[in-house]
């Protein structure tokens, strides 16, 4: 296993949205496994994910099917009630405006989110850094708020992350 | 002399579409790691005065809502992953979530019409609930969870059996070597 803490391997009932016809894919979001790493290449999903191996590293797929559509790496930082994504990645087909699936990267921060409460209650945080040309859209999409080259979720705005893209 | 935005990309060698085209396919990449010392501490300080000025303006009933969910949260993990099982998660997550919602005790039992005596017990381990007590305990999370969300009817049986599987698997195999002695496998000849 990838990831430390076996703890957060579970699965919510979250979707994605099949762009042509509009049907609805329930998804898993669950820690990815060495072997994964063999099917993640750059070429496909930009980063070299083999050097998040000390993180937290999962892996979105539609329920019952073994392709991965989307990486998320995240650290803990429990001083701070915090978690951070490091790096975040939809595979090239689910890029840009010819993407086959719409929702990817929402329900990867509502995971995190999720994740985020679980571990800190009311203080739970997620942040990034985005880039700076992309500021605005983070702002507009996922209400998200910023602190320097940072951008936050918590309170009313993470709550409201995981009631769109989460379960409840 | 300020250059037009776009013909500043033209010299680049990127038209505008193919622009757009890149800000598009970033949307879907997030990268944060920065490897200045210098920048992560100061990245590090502005999100605390940011987050402790919007938790000092936090009203309440939102901090209960994280508290709730978390407890949500963990059970259901708890559930996923039998391997970290023990014999009182009930007991644990009932205290979290009555201390959690609840100054005193006494007004949950109150709430559940029950005596707080035996809500006591329950809590310490030193009772197991009733039927009756575990349905007006799912009653009474449900009806806190609509305003935000749900909990599933099945959470919280799900984890007093859980405890009771454990308790069982346990006991068992410390008293396997005594009843095995009464087993015999007369029948069965493989």
């Amino acid at each position: 296993m990838f990831t430390r803490q076996v703890y957060f391997s579970y699965i919510y009932a979250m979707y994605i949205v099949d762009k042509k016809s509009d049907q609805k894919d329930q998804i898993e979001i669950v820690p990815i496994e060495l072997d994964d790493l063999k099917r993640v290449p750059k070429s496909k999903f930009w980063f070299d994910w083999r050097e998040e191996i000390n993180y937290d590293v999962f892996k979105l797929q539609i329920s019952g099917t073994d392709e991965i559509l989307g990486l998320i790496s995240m650290e803990t930082h429990h001083q701070d009630s915090r978690l951070e994504i490091r790096l975040l990645a939809a595979s090239k087909e689910n890029r840009g405006k010819n993407k086959k699936f719409d929702r990817l990267v929402g329900n990867l921060i509502a995971f995190a989110c999720i994740r985020s409460i679980t571990m800190f209650g009311s203080l739970a945080c997620v942040s990034l850094v985005p880039k700076t040309r992309l500021i605005d859209h983070y702002r507009e999409e996922y209400s998200m708020i910023e602190a320097g080259k940072s951008l936050f979720l918590d309170g009313k705005e993470l709550l409201e992350i995981i009631k769109r893209f989460g379960d409840e | 002399m300020v250059r037009s935005y776009w013909k500043l990309l033209k010299d680049l060698g990127m038209s505008k579409k193919g622009f757009n085209n890149e800000i598009e396919e970033y949307k879907e990449l997030i990268d944060s790691r920065l490897t200045s010392e210098k920048e992560k501490e100061q990245e590090r300080n502005a999100l605390i005065a940011a987050r402790q000025k919007r938790f000092r303006e936090r009203p309440e009933s939102e901090k209960l809502v994280g508290n709730l969910l978390q407890i949500k949260y963990q059970i259901e993990n708890y559930l996923n992953n039998p391997a970290y099982s023990n014999k009182n998660s009930f007991p644990k997550f009932l205290s979290m979530y009555v201390d959690t919602l609840y100054k005193k005790r006494k007004d949950f039992a109150s709430d559940l019409d029950i005596n707080p005596i035996i809500l006591s017990q329950i809590i310490n381990n030193h009772r197991d609930p009733k039927e009756e007590f575990l349905i007006r305990l799912i009653v009474h999370s449900q009806a806190v969870f609509k305003s935000f969300g749900h909990f599933d009817r099945d959470l919280w049986p799900k984890l007093y059996y859980q405890d009771k599987m454990c308790e069982f698997l346990t006991t068992s195999e410390k008293r396997r070597k005594i009843e095995e002695r009464h087993v015999n496998n007369k029948v069965v000849d493989i």
